[in-house]
């Protein structure tokens, strides 16, 4: 986040000051940041139109968001009234919180240990962790189902073997969301952590015994709080992108804990309720945007002191 | 020595492979010394300093400190603590943080750790920069904080790894006096690496140059400088001119040395018996040389190939035939400088007999 923020920083200071920028340094900008209006600032636009008048049975179908007469805030008061949204925003605020922490407790050791072996066998182990990315994510997800299911391979062997007679409820519940979100988003937990890890001086460790701390003290002491900007970013990648989770709550997940992003999907496309569904995508936007936004201000205030 | 703070007795230390970064040393470091490791790059010296830090365990022999084997104690319970070349502050902390660091591993009552903190930035004269973050500092007061957040445990014995060498030449100079002052205000031994002999020759009471993980000589700096025991040694401190020869007799207190030229014999203190015909050296240091006509017992013929003026010397190389080449320095004072020769000029060079150093080595 502290390099992103810094990027960030340096696009301002480069609008703030155009005597400095060369044409060199804009023609390297304008790519991102036309990506960006493109793909991003221009959808967004048209979503958050959507989101501002009511569903029709016409073709599209909502009314003109060109027409000042018809814009309201009545999706926006739809989310806030019915408990459904704000339930399921919650279901998916848990979930995706406790696999990131899951992500964490995983990742952490992980990167740990590819930060310290040998250089030669860092790349590979690297190789390793990004690896499933070779196989699209639907497949793997399809995979798990196989896996999963009460005929799958795991209830199947164990069934063989005699340790259980029936098979265990494995697929179509929670468990099985937090296995495929923590499955699927352990590699963008475990780079930044590598990333902060690798980079660390050891001889602060060497230090920090030198002093008089144990391993474990020095690791609190030292490594810990020095990884923290690894663990932040880890984490937002992991939380962010799970917060809006569709594919795996709907092939593991089970109808009990419906999260947003599944919410969404329904609105969308089962009731073709076009405005209610972008009212739902733009909420869920400002609910993650605005606190990384605030972060990232107090992270930039602290280090300017 | 029998006051020894430091006995490492006949210590072995490889990385895999069949390279030894330290062979089979002993030594001994006494309490208050100020004691350097000096040798080039990949010579042991710093495994040698981490061996005693800990952070390095030997294969073989053992490091005593105060009369207490090492060989199962880790770092974090050894009574000696170390400056790190890159100096390895936390990052994280402010430079009173760094300082408390260690006295908070020992549980130290607060205020006891409060008052050593305020000891130590009085010391090292920080006081101004307490809570200030390290990247915030410039590499001179960077090297303070190291100091004092090691100082701070009250070592037995300060290790120090390269500590001039992060700092730019003009900062050295300062540097060298203040350690030199800290050291003997405090009277703690203070060990440290370096490659630099003139480092060495000038901050320690005794220097080890060490030399493909062995130690070559242990020794005042007097001593290294005036007294080599090989021609390795006599080459690492300043210049030597460095004549092969042959032992052709003895002369009283003096050996008889044939040179490499038919005729030319020169001769060197030496009580040691060595047989008629024995290879030797040796080693002559050129400011001990001299241009003077009716100068000295050991002298030869040659021609001034180079002269060069330094300010404070003039250096010639003169060319005493058979391919050996005598390096002369002559300090430069104000009015003798209209009798030296110039380049291509014949000379005869003559050094004292205490001048000349013999080595079997």
């Amino acid at each position: 986040m502290r390099v992103l923020a810094k990027r960030g920083g340096d696009l301002v200071d480069a609008m703030k000051n155009p005597a400095g920028t060369s044409i060199w340094r804009i023609g390297v900008l304008s790519p991102p940041l036309l990506w960006l209006a493109a793909f991003f600032v221009f959808p967004f636009v048209i979503v958050f139109a959507i989101s501002l008048v009511s569903a029709t049975d016409a073709q599209p179908p909502f009314a003109s968001p060109l027409d000042p007469t018809n814009l309201t805030f009545d999706n926006y008061r739809l989310l806030a009234e019915d408990s459904l949204y704000v339930a399921s925003l919650g279901i998916a605020f848990r979930i995706a919180a406790i696999s990131t922490f899951i992500c964490l407790l995983i990742g952490y050791p992980m990167a740990y240990a590819i930060a310290r072996a040998a250089p030669s066998l860092r790349n590979v182990l690297l190789l390793l962790v990004m690896l499933p990315f070779w196989t699209s994510f639907l497949i793997r997800v399809y995979s798990w189902m196989i896996l999963l299911r009460p005929t799958g391979l795991i209830n199947a062997s164990l069934q063989s073997i005699g340790l259980i007679h029936e098979p265990l409820p494995l697929i179509n519940n929670e468990f099985a969301v937090y296995l495929g979100i923590v499955y699927s988003y352990l590699p963008f937990m475990v780079l930044p952590l590598y990333a902060v890890l690798e980079r660390m001086d050891v001889s602060l460790l060497e230090a920090a015994a030198d002093l008089g701390c144990r391993p474990w003290r020095a690791f609190v002491s030292v490594t810990l709080p020095l990884s923290l900007p690894g663990v932040l970013a880890g984490s937002l990648l992991v939380f962010i992108p799970a917060v809006g989770e569709f594919v795996i709550p709907d092939l593991l997940g089970g109808p009990e804990s419906p999260m947003i992003g599944h919410v969404l999907w329904t609105e969308f496309f089962n009731n073709r309720d076009w405005p209610a569904a972008s009212a739902v995508a733009v909420s869920l936007l400002v609910v993650l945007i605005v606190p990384i936004v605030i972060f990232q201000a107090l992270e930039r205030r602290e280090a300017a002191q | 020595m029998s006051d020894a703070l430091i006995k490492i007795e006949g210590v072995t230390k490889s990385f895999g492979g069949a390279v030894k970064a330290v062979d089979d040393i002993d030594l001994e470091i006494g309490r208050g010394e100020f004691f350097a490791l000096l040798g080039p790059s990949g010579c042991g010296k710093t495994t040698l300093l981490r061996l005693i830090a800990g952070l390095e365990a030997p294969d073989s022999g053992r490091i005593l400190i105060d009369g207490m084997d090492m060989s199962a104690v880790p770092p974090w319970h050894r009574p000696v603590n170390t400056v790190f070349q890159s100096y390895a502050l936390f990052p994280h902390m402010t430079v009173a943080d760094n300082i408390a660091f260690g006295l908070k591993q020992d549980r130290l009552p607060k205020s006891d750790i409060r008052d050593r903190v305020a000891e130590m930035l009085d010391l090292l004269e920080l006081r101004t920069f307490a809570n200030r973050k390290p990247d915030k500092l410039s590499g001179g007061q960077r090297q303070r904080v190291a100091l004092a957040r090691s100082l701070a445990k009250r070592p037995k014995a300060l290790l120090l790894d390269e500590p001039l060498a992060a700092l730019d030449r003009k900062l050295r100079d300062q540097v060298q006096i203040e350690l030199s002052a800290l050291q003997r205000r405090l009277g703690i031994a203070f060990i440290f690496v370096t490659h630099d002999q003139d480092e060495a020759m000038t901050m320690a009471t005794r220097i080890a140059l060490m030399r493909s993980g062995k130690l070559e000589q242990v020794g005042a700096p007097q001593e290294v400088y005036e007294r080599p025991g090989s021609s390795y040694v006599a080459d690492f401190f300043g210049r030597a001119n460095i004549l092969p020869g042959r032992i052709a007799g003895r002369n009283g207190a003096l050996l008889r040395v044939q040179s490499p030229i038919p005729g030319l014999t020169f001769q060197a203190p030496h009580s040691g018996e060595l047989a008629e015909g024995t290879g030797v050296w040796i080693a002559v240091r050129p400011e001990n040389v001299t241009f003077e006509e009716h100068g000295h017992p050991n002298r030869a013929n040659g021609i001034v190939r180079e002269a060069t003026y330094a300010g404070d010397v003039s250096r010639y190389e003169i060319d005493i035939g058979s391919g050996l080449v005598l390096r002369v320095s002559i300090p430069n004072r104000i009015g003798e400088s209209n009798s030296r020769p110039e380049r291509n000029a014949k000379v005869c060079v003559s050094w004292p007999n205490a001048a000349g150093i013999l080595l079997t080595r």
